[in-house]
């Protein structure tokens, strides 16, 4: 918990009730001091329609646990206690019963814990109170409905709300309460109980399969970040950005199960790229889902979609193009025009893209640098006003993409060839804080150390050649989890600044590298570069090494991924690895050369692979052999391909290698240590940046033509070749 | 030519060719020796590469080689007696040479209709980048309880129709060493190593000890012959 007041607006723009939001900002002030949680209709608490709890939950430091419903209709008679009847929206269960019940659910959930009570006593550790409020009735018109006789819960009138509010407020104060007493009462109160950790078995931890054990027993927690953005419902676009492995997927499946739960009237879309995900997307919106809604999600209501399909399986294109009476351009149509993904979507844009209706209230976007310009502008076409898009975007796949695709870029041009969704839309704030353009800073998946080494090899940071490219935004750099600590104050960093970056440990979640801690073991570790003096010895090395982690240590095979650079010569030094495993007694597979290529991690069997395929996957012991390549490209292709390989660990990672590169790789590496957890370099000149980012947008054909074409002039033609450089002051 | 030995002889193989295996994966019970995951069976009619690929998937092989052929070998026996055997060997599947004007040209030269939509149907596959491949496997297979043709007989899976009747059941390093030599080129470089070693040499002796004669073929057949 922080020790701040963390709001939780949940849906409230989205009901865009008067009463409420007057409610919600005079409780958010008058508690802006202090420390715990406010939110709107976050917590259901088993009751199947959200609208049967109360308004708002307080959870804090000085009033203890109060439940708050707002009633904004006027009350005009009560039916034998149990119906109320409202001017607007008629007979409906007394509010006062409801609210009653939702604290009986708590009270019961409370008991689990010593933190929030006391067995023996028969006491809570906290004050737990409730109040309805009466946003259309007099004093005079309630007591004459005995409200007095009727209500369990405390009330207050229309009569000078502001006031009786915080009278109200004040005469629960019991105070002292203390932040663990908070965050139990959150965890035990609130619908994501399936992501907190299990109470973890502590054996002694010895080998390296006790700390992957206990690593893979502690499932998912939210943070504040990701609770805030998850539980919240925005009234318009958002974009959530965040390396992989800030658990953006688990942000949005949450979300959209909250508002499919919360409004089960709602036409919900996720869409995602990689079909390997459906059975994790599924889960994650069930098992918040099933427990607070009784039932298994609407799956016609909430569509959880690839961006392709076919007759097997159905995805957005397909099922648009049955819609619209199209034919579906199959894999093998577009084969060869590029990116498929683009080409399809273009064909619906130019057949259909007039004719496409709005039908979404939500769409979600995962994966959404996977995707292409055309997809987001057939999205932007079938979302409803007032347009809740939300994408989440993975920062730095690779050096190609350094800079993220604004909105004005991606949602197509409306009548006035003006942005369907400009940047100015995701500049402020919705409710309660919560950016429209959302950062999950924290990435759980990668150790520190291992993060930082992959993203300064891949930007060259402590290159003897200088960088590869720069980040200029001090925006992002956070949203890679980093803080620019010089240049101060300034937004964007120039030429010759010199810079200095931190990754807090706050910012890398990473439980392997705590538990090494707190075991006295030295995390520096997980990360370790070995030099061979050839490729025979190199695979002798990572063979035995494999075979001591599954003897020794206890890891299971499929917990090691070995990735190759050398892609050129890929499948004969796996191979060679492949077999003195075979002779070893250790299963290996190489998909995509001999298995297939989604077989990844299967059970009893070490993977091999190269850095292409292994996009997407993770595994808690990674080899990188090969790795001198990381410097021997034309174009950084080999620090993009290290960056990838060396961030599929959750945990050990070992850069092996031959040659001189590799020297020159280990003394690169050893200079980022040297600054950990900083990086710290001066930013080249706008001219030297610039020719790196021409070099990074050619092709690799483009890039072998003109470097065999240098190579002749220096061959043939030195002299003409130095000659014209000096004549034309490039030397 | 017992389970206990057959098991044996495929840890020989391990031992001895180490270097050209990708992966292992015999396995014995009390009644057979044979692959994990053992599925019985071929496939037949089909394109080769998917049959290919279709057992690899499923890993349906005592040994898979560094040039990405395999081999099966199964031994089944009932009260200690062997009464069934197969010993397959699968190359991995090789591209037709042919480019499109080749393959027009067939087209055109050739008088017959279903040769010439053979032709045209490549042709088409081929402008859409799928190559065509031409191969099959070859098996040696035993089972003594069949009437209708002869219990012991060689078969190449591209006329799977055809048994070439084979007067003996050998073991399986006999069959393995046999096919490496001729399509493993890089089995030359390592031959006066393998062949040197004391343990190729008792290994091939017992092989040839353990021969096992079925009987005598009138007509074309095949027979083995030791060293």
């Amino acid at each position: 918990m922080s020790d701040m007041l963390e709001l939780l607006p949940g849906s409230i723009e989205v009901e865009n009730n008067v009463a409420e939001i007057h409610v919600w900002t005079i409780l958010k002030n008058y508690l802006s001091e202090d420390i715990g949680f406010l939110g709107y209709r976050v917590l259901p608490l088993g009751n199947k329609n959200i609208k049967d709890t109360p308004s708002f939950t307080i959870i804090s430091k000085k009033y203890g646990l109060i439940f708050i419903d707002v009633c904004s209709d006027k009350l005009i008679d009560i039916d034998e206690e149990e119906f109320w009847c409202f001017h607007s929206t008629g007979s409906l269960y007394s509010r006062d019963a409801l609210i009653e019940f939702f604290e009986d659910e708590a009270k019961k959930r409370l008991k689990r814990s010593s933190d929030t009570y006391n067995r023996r006593r028969r006491s809570y550790n906290l004050s737990i109170n409730k109040l309805v409020i009466f946003y259309q009735n007099t004093d005079e018109e309630l007591s004459h409905l005995d409200m007095e006789e009727i209500a369990t819960a405390d009330y207050i009138s229309n009569q000078n709300i502001e006031q009786s509010l915080k009278e109200k407020l004040k005469s629960f104060e019991s105070g002292g309460i203390s932040g663990d007493v908070i965050s139990v009462t959150f965890s035990l109160l609130e619908g994501t109980s399936s992501y907190q950790s299990k109470k973890p078995v502590e054996p002694e931890l010895k080998t390296v399969n006790d700390f992957i054990q206990k690593s893979l027993n502690l499932t998912f927690k939210q943070d504040r970040s990701q609770r805030q953005i998850s539980l919240q419902l925005p009234n318009g676009p958002q974009r959530i950005r965040g390396l992989a492995g800030t658990g953006k997927t688990v942000v949005l499946s949450l979300k959209s199960a909250l508002t499919h739960f919360q409004y089960s009237e709602f036409k919900i879309l996720y869409l995602f790229n990689t079909q390997s995900l459906y059975n994790q997307i599924e889960k994650l919106v069930e098992d918040y889902y099933v427990p607070e809604a009784g039932a298994v999600p609407n799956w016609s209501s909430l569509e959880i979609l690839h961006a392709w399909g076919g007759q097997s399986k159905p995805g957005l294109y397909f099922n648009l193009c049955r819609k619209y009476g199209l034919q579906p351009l199959t894999w093998g149509d577009v084969r060869g025009r590029g990116d498929g993904l683009s080409v399809i979507y273009k064909h619906l844009l130019t057949e259909v893209g007039d004719k496409l209706v709005q039908e979404f209230d939500m769409v979600l976007i995962d994966e959404a640098q996977d995707f292409p310009q055309p997809l987001f502008e057939v999205i932007y076409k079938i979302t409803k006003e007032p347009k809740r898009i939300i994408w989440a975007y993975d920062e730095f796949q690779s050096l190609k993409e350094l800079k993220i695709r604004e909105p004005d870029e991606l949602f197509g041009l409306d009548s006035d060839s003006l942005p369907n969704i400009s940047r100015d839309d995701l500049k402020g704030t919705y409710e309660g804080g919560i950016r429209k353009d959302f950062i999950l800073p924290n990435c759980y998946r990668n150790p520190r150390l291992t993060l930082m080494v992959a993203h300064a090899v891949a930007l060259g940071l402590y290159s003897k050649d200088g960088l590869v490219d720069s980040i200029d935004s001090v925006a992002d750099w956070n949203a890679l989890g980093y803080d620019v600590v010089e240049p101060i104050n300034t937004p964007q960093i120039k030429e010759n600044d010199r810079v200095n970056i931190l990754r807090s440990s706050e910012h890398s979640k990473n439980k392997l590298e705590q538990f090494l801690t707190d075991e006295k073991k030295n995390p520096r570790n997980l990360l370790q570069v070995k030099e061979f003096e050839n490729t025979e010895k190199q695979a002798k090395s990572v063979v035995n090494e494999i075979k001591r982690l599954i003897i020794d240590e206890g890891v299971a095979a499929e917990e090691i991924i070995v990735i190759t650079l050398d892609t050129r010569n890929a499948e004969e030094d796996l191979g060679a690895v492949r077999s003195l495993l075979n002779q070893e007694g250790v299963q290996a597979i190489t998909p995509g050369f001999i298995e297939k290529s989604s077989a990844f991690k299967e059970a009893g069997f070490v993977t091999l692979t190269t850095p292409f395929r292994a996009k997407g996957n993770e595994g808690n012991v990674v080899f990188v052999l090969n790795s001198q390549k990381t410097l021997e490209d034309y174009n950084f292709r080999g620090r993009n391909s290290f960056f990838v390989s060396v961030t599929r660990s959750r945990g050990w990672c070992h850069l092996f290698g031959v040659g001189s590169n590799m020297a020159e790789l280990m003394s690169e590496i050893e200079r980022i240590r040297g600054d950990y957890p900083n990086f710290k370099f001066v930013r080249p000149d706008d001219a030297f940046i610039q020719r790196r980012r021409v070099i990074l947008s050619k092709t690799d054909k483009e890039l072998i033509e003109t470097n065999a074409a240098i190579d002749k002039l220096i061959d043939h033609d030195p002299e003409i070749l130095i000659e014209q450089l000096r004549l034309k002051g490039l030397i | 030519m017992d389970v206990e030995y057959i098991n044996q002889c495929l840890k020989e193989i391990n031992n001895i060719y180490g270097d050209f295996l990708l992966t292992s994966n015999h396995c014995r019970s009390s009644q057979a020796i044979s692959w994990n995951n053992y599925s019985p069976g071929i496939f037949s009619k089909i394109l080769y590469a998917k049959e290919y690929e279709q057992l690899v998937d499923a890993r349906q092989y005592s040994f898979l080689l560094k040039d990405k052929s395999f081999f099966q070998f199964y031994y089944g026996y009932s009260e200690g007696v062997l009464t069934k055997a197969k010993l397959c060997y699968y190359p991995y599947p090789i591209a037709n040479r042919e480019d499109i004007a080749e393959l027009e040209e067939y087209f055109c030269q050739s008088g017959t209709d279903i040769l010439e939509t053979y032709y045209f149907g490549l042709k088409e596959l081929q402008e859409i980048g799928v190559v065509s491949t031409n191969n099959s496997h070859f098996r040696l297979d035993y089972d003594s309880e069949v009437e209708t043709h002869c219990k012991s007989h060689a078969q190449y899976g591209g006329i799977n129709d055809l048994r070439i009747p084979f007067n003996h059941i050998i073991s399986p390093i006999i069959f393995f060493e046999f096919i490496i030599k001729s399509t493993l080129d890089s089995y030359d470089s390592l031959k006066n190593n393998i062949e040197n070693s004391p343990q190729y040499k008792h290994a091939m002796s017992l092989a040839s000890k353990t021969v096992t004669q079925v009987s005598e073929e009138n007509g074309v057949h095949l027979q083995y012959r030791a060293l």
